[in-house]
């Protein structure tokens, strides 16, 4: 039973490699990356560029440099992958998301330095890919909780534009949040 | 790279607004003050709103609103101190009824006083009404997510003007201008109009603070009970009223006011009722929401008393409502019939028995969870339709009301 299942899993794979279509994605240092078309429109944005027909040999990516482009690519693989997957292997694991794999490799997608998840955020806003927006907003939204206003400001490099008064009264608005 | 930091203040506002999004409220509430352009992006009318949109369609953040009796404390006690808690609407069987928080009552305790009817809630707002015991002047429209308040201005009915009244309210929320109304609908007692009418109709809106009376379509010789429970569905606030019909008897039926055009019409309740001798308006009934139509909670206290429902399965269709379920008391008490509170996302029915004991009830399976969280109870002076002093709806956290500083009370 299972070696015969096994050779259908090896066959389907043959057959798709023959019809997957690739797309050629560039980046804005003229690096060029070769992938499948079903991975590439998870990106919202190239998407609509494939539909429109004007995707002809490459698509050229100028807000996004090759090193970010490499990591999107990777998670649009990744989640493409999983959703994919047959049947057997996805209901194996629980519905906890706790022990949803896919959780686990995402937080350790997220753990990179500021710069590069900067970076990430601003990319899947250009590429329009949903999932990986709100992960890396997540993951900016977790830096921000259990910090004063100061903290934040920290992290985020941000100027405090409120005089010491001004900061006083939105303080006083809602004084209960700052205890 | 550069080595430089990278320039976070300059992402887009629907990035920022993104991850605020992911926030705790508490959480968002600090972020107003890190900078003008965090405050900005967060206190404003479209963040609450996308906010309170994504509250409601996350389903792991379903919470259910209580207001229970307080364990301790004397009979005068009980009557005079508060406490709302909020749970968690899980549905998993084995999980056990979990509190999220408590919320503590702004409102100091009036010596001699009761305390709040709880009109109903809507988009994280409380409707506060303190009309169980007296004429009451305001209502109180509450956020305790976000320690906010603000009191209505005071009605154009009132008993220094019209003399003695049954009054009933409702709460909800008008999307079409984006705001939230409390209706009052008011039977004279003392006198009436000079066409014999005794029903008052008057809306409040939270946008401009103030009252206007309705007095389009307003159908005539129409009387409601007093403290008739609201229910809103479908942007339109429904309640049991009553005409006299051939028989000159009270005959029951469902007003509709529409928020948005403020328009009433009417909706006939379940046949049933046609087979009741005599006056309606004595049946122990109440209307709650089921879904996105109406229910029809009856407690029979005659023959076997029970806890009848009935829903209507196709909203604003007279025959399609359907009996769900009976529910008998095994104490086969007339007195204690058990109160049917309202119903949760999943359609289970959060039930008071007469000890104040709450349970939730899947009716397909029959299967009855007690919660462990106690009501009021039977008071002495419970009313036809439902004592006031339990309360239980489905809650939403939102942040309404932060966009108000300077109408909002904060605590």
């Amino acid at each position: 039973m299972a070696s015969s299942s096994t050779s259908v899993v090896v066959s389907n794979k043959e057959k798709e490699n023959k019809n997957t279509k690739k797309v050629t994605l560039k980046s804005s240092d003229g690096e060029s990356f070769e992938v499948d078309e079903s991975v590439a429109m998870e990106s919202q944005t190239i998407k609509h560029i494939i539909e429109d027909g004007c995707a002809n040999n490459e698509i050229p990516l100028p807000n996004v440099t090759s090193g970010i482009l490499s990591r999107v690519i990777e998670y649009c693989k990744k989640h493409k992958e999983a959703a994919g997957e047959s049947e057997p292997s996805v209901t194996s694991y629980t519905s906890n998301s706790t022990t949803n794999p896919l959780t686990e490799w995402d937080t350790e997608f997220v753990k990179v330095d500021q710069n590069t998840l900067f970076d990430l955020i601003l990319a899947a806003n250009y590429l329009d890919i949903k999932g990986l927006l709100d992960l890396t907003c997540k993951t900016v939204a977790d830096m921000m909780k259990g910090k004063t206003p100061q903290e934040i400001r920290e992290t985020f490099h941000i100027k405090n534009d409120y005089t010491p008064e001004e900061e006083a009264e939105v303080r006083k608005e809602n004084q209960w949040a700052f205890e | 790279m550069s080595d430089k930091e990278p320039m976070w203040d300059s992402l887009p506002s629907e990035i920022l607004t993104r991850a605020f999004l992911q926030l705790p409220i508490k959480s968002i509430i600090t972020c107003t003050s890190v900078s003008k352009k965090w405050k900005s992006l967060i206190q404003n009318p479209s963040f609450i709103s996308t906010h309170l949109h994504r509250s409601s369609s996350d389903s792991n953040n379903h919470l259910l609103l209580f207001r229970l009796c307080p364990d301790e404390g004397t009979v005068w006690d009980k009557c005079e101190r508060e406490v709302y808690t909020l749970y968690w609407d899980n549905n998993i069987e084995e999980e056990d009824f979990n509190e999220h928080t408590r919320f503590d009552s702004p409102f100091p305790a009036q010596s001699c006083s009761v305390i709040f009817r709880v009109v109903g809630t809507c988009n994280g707002l409380v409707c506060l009404a303190r009309d169980l015991l007296s004429y009451d002047n305001s209502y109180i429209l509450w956020n305790p997510c976000v320690r906010k308040f603000t009191r209505t201005s005071k009605p154009i009915v009132s008993y220094s003007t019209h003399g003695g009244f049954e009054e009933t309210t409702g709460f909800g929320f008008d999307s079409r201008t984006n705001d939230y109304k409390v209706v009052r609908v008011v039977r004279l007692m003392d006198r009436e109009d000079e066409d014999g009418s005794s029903l008052k109709v008057e809306v409040y809106s939270l946008a401009t603070d103030e009252w206007r009376m309705v007095t389009a379509g307003l159908p005539s010789g129409c009387v409601v009970r007093g403290r008739e429970p609201l229910a809103f569905v479908n942007g339109a606030l429904h309640w049991i009223a009553f005409r006299r019909n051939i028989t000159n008897n009270w005959q029951s039926f469902v007003m509709v006011f529409d928020l948005g055009d403020e328009v009433i019409s009417e909706i006939a309740l379940p046949e049933f009722l046609n087979g009741f001798d005599g006056d309606q308006y004595w049946v122990r009934m109440s209307i709650s929401v089921y879904r996105n139509s109406l229910a029809l909670f009856h407690q029979q206290d005659f023959c076997s008393p029970c806890l009848n429902t009935w829903v209507m399965k196709e909203y604003t269709d007279e025959s399609s409502w359907t009996k769900l379920f009976t529910l008998s008391d095994d104490q086969g008490s007339r007195e204690y019939v058990p109160r049917a509170l309202g119903f949760r996302r999943s359609g289970e029915v959060i039930i008071e028995m007469h000890d104040g004991q709450l349970i939730s009830l899947h009716f397909e399976s029959q299967k009855l969870k007690v919660l462990g969280i106690t009501g009021y109870g039977y008071i002495s002076d419970h009313s036809i339709n439902g004592n006031g002093y339990t309360f239980f709806d489905s809650y939403l956290e939102s942040l309404v009301l932060l966009d108000e500083p300077n109408r909002a009370v904060t605590y």
